[in-house]
């Protein structure tokens, strides 16, 4: 896993470099973008599996796409989703989502359209207030929740399991308010199909 | 000794020296909350032949029966220090004690006793005195290894209180628990004062909340070591594990009735834990609850009718009673945010639970009609996990008040907190075994 990230350090590094020079261009010759735009959209559809942020420079430079589909197989590429793959917060007690979660789920839904090979993982977890056993019952609801949300955005059920780890396993284990902001969250894993 | 046997046999002794015998007079009245404490002096335990390290094991002896009489309430110690110089010559039978002495430090009552030792063989004789009259209340001959002089110390002192106040002591009960000592949430077992502590579970997963059978021979937990949390069961004799439940979903609890014989669960196979009563094989799991929120800690009435559990169906976790079907329910907590944990008395007159105050977690008591909301823990810490002690006068918790969680144990109206776990970690959970004998690990 350490090495994949590392590979997708270097890669973004590279993708930053790659795209600098191409956001100056986009900045000072519009008319050119609307036309790269309407051939981007003829490429995407041949290559779905392309991230939607690096589409403007695979548009302009073709060698880049080559190098992320050569670099990015097996745990580069799960640590590259991985990373992908936002948490969500929740309040104390408390396993509704907030807007912001239903933000973050919208975008881990697109990242799991874009790849159907994955499937996940939804870990609930809360913070050290309260009992074992609530927390347990209270994670299992919130991992539940995002579920149902990322089946409602189209995501096929079965790709996506849950588990609650209730106040088990906390982010950070400090006893303060930021500690239990972090600590009360679903994580998403991806696990192999 | 079943405990049934042994009422019987107190209430036979109690009638025959009713009015006649002096020790038939009710030195303690259990249900007394604010009696008046005896002043009792523990004499040395002498050395009565070959015993090769007789000031190690008379410390041991007194230090378990003082900590135990003390712990009990009823009893204030007298400083050896009060003791006459000759004390240490005196014998230990009746005819050899001067009481007169004895009276003057103040002791009413008085353990003698003495010791003799064969190889890692050793006998204790003990004798308990009333100083004023001068009297023989009772004594005792036990035998075994060195190893077991606690349990013969705490016997005795068992021995004590049944003699004075009709009912025995909880000095050889034992407590379940949870620590992470070594990293893993395990489950341990220690005596009631926190010795003798015992690893029962080494999965190196999370294992939580321990459960006792009514016979006080099996937990019952919920472990991760199969990935997902499920409910086990531990022969404490076989020491053989076995599934309890393998269903999908979240199961947790584990509440064991000994009059219906029926074990209490939570259960989250559709996605929203509920409460299920099932017999211990598994078989005739019902379900209790039928409601969107969470529904998880059962805890029966003594008497099987009844079980208090957790919910959050008002939109935050209260307490609530239901009876053994799942009907006529009635919410019982209503102060506070965050009431949760709740374990029945012994006796079946009061729930006690744990209750978020001021952003902290403390242990109350309430009567199982709703009445009389009673503060046991304040200013110290989190409070958490109540558990009582088989003859209903103590409470085991969890407190964080001196920074890790330890298990703590009080008087059931929250006087005397005292700290026993001792492992090297949070120790969380306590479960208080419903039975008065000890059982071997």
């Amino acid at each position: 896993m350490k090495k994949g990230i590392f590979g997708w350090r270097v890669l973004l590094l590279g993708l930053i470099l790659l795209i600098t020079p191409l956001v100056v261009f986009y900045g000072c010759a519009k008319k050119q973008v609307v036309k790269q735009e309407a051939s981007q959209e003829a490429q995407a559809a041949g290559a779905p599996e392309a991230g939607s942020e690096t589409k403007e420079g695979k548009e302009g430079l073709p060698a880049e796409e080559k190098l992320e589909e050569e670099s990015l197989k097996g745990d580069a590429l799960v640590a590259k989703l991985q990373e992908q793959l936002l948490d969500i917060n929740f309040e104390f007690d408390q396993f509704t989502l907030t807007d912001k979660s239903r933000e973050k789920l919208t975008k881990n839904a697109s990242t799991l359209s874009e790849y159907p090979d994955i499937n996940i993982l939804i870990e609930g977890h809360c913070d050290e207030r309260g009992t074992e056993e609530y927390n347990l019952a209270l994670g299992e609801r919130r991992a539940e929740t995002a579920r149902q949300y990322l089946v409602t955005l189209g995501i096929n059920a079965s790709r996506i399991s849950t588990i609650s780890y209730g106040e088990e396993k906390p982010l950070d284990p400090e006893h303060n308010e930021i500690a239990w902001a972090k600590n009360r969250r679903d994580h998403f894993v991806i696990v192999s199909k | 000794m079943g405990f049934r046997k042994l009422l019987i046999i107190t209430a036979i002794f109690s009638f025959l020296f009713l009015g006649t015998n002096l020790w038939s007079k009710v030195y303690i009245d259990i249900n007394s909350p604010s009696l008046r404490k005896f002043p009792i002096a523990i004499s040395e335990f002498k050395n009565m032949g070959n015993v090769k390290e007789q000031e190690k094991l008379d410390k041991i002896l007194r230090g378990t029966l003082s900590s135990d009489l003390e712990f009990s309430g009823f009893f204030a110690l007298i400083d050896p220090k009060n003791f006459s110089q000759s004390a240490a010559e005196e014998g230990i039978t009746g005819q050899e004690i001067n009481f007169r002495k004895w009276a003057l430090t103040g002791a009413e009552l008085l353990i003698k006793g003495g010791l003799t030792q064969k190889g890692d063989s050793i006998a204790v004789e003990a004798r308990l005195f009333d100083t004023a009259q001068g009297q023989f209340i009772t004594g005792k001959r036990y035998s075994g290894k060195i190893d077991d002089l606690r349990k013969m110390a705490h016997k005795f002192a068992n021995e004590i209180l049944l003699k004075l106040s009709g009912t025995e002591g909880v000095f050889e009960t034992k407590i379940a628990f949870v620590s992470n000592e070594g990293g893993n949430k395990e489950i341990y077992v220690m005596d009631y004062d926190g010795y003798n502590i015992r690893k029962l579970t080494s999965n190196k997963s999370i294992n939580l909340a321990p459960n006792w059978s009514p016979d006080g021979k099996k937990l019952i937990y919920a472990s991760f070591k199969s990935k997902y949390p499920k409910l086990y069961l531990l022969d404490l004799f076989l020491y053989k594990e076995s599934n309890l439940l393998n269903r999908k979903g979240l199961t947790l609890g584990g509440s064991w009735c000994k009059v219906n014989n029926k074990i209490a669960v939570s259960l989250s196979t559709d996605g929203n834990s509920e409460i299920y009563s099932m017999k211990p094989d598994g078989s005739n799991l019902k379900r209790l609850t039928d409601n969107f929120a969470i529904d998880v800690s059962p805890s029966w009435s003594p008497d099987g009718k009844w079980l208090a559990f957790t919910s959050s169906r008002s939109g935050t976790p209260q307490i609530y009673v239901m009876d053994s079907e799942g009907k006529n329910l009635r919410r019982l907590s209503f102060e506070g945010n965050y009431n949760a944990s709740p374990s029945w008395s012994p006796k079946g007159d009061k729930i006690a639970f744990t209750s978020q105050q001021n952003g902290l977690f403390d242990i109350f008591v309430i009567n199982a009609d709703g009445s009389e909301l009673r503060r046991l823990t304040y200013n110290s810490g989190n409070n958490e996990s109540p558990s009582w002690s088989p003859d209903g006068r103590f409470i085991a918790f969890s407190s964080n008040r001196n920074g890790r969680s330890k298990i703590f144990i009080m008087n059931a109206d929250g006087s005397n907190q005292k700290l026993v776990g001792s492992t090297k970690g949070d120790e969380t959970n306590p479960s208080w075994a419903p039975v008065l004998e000890n059982f071997k690990t």
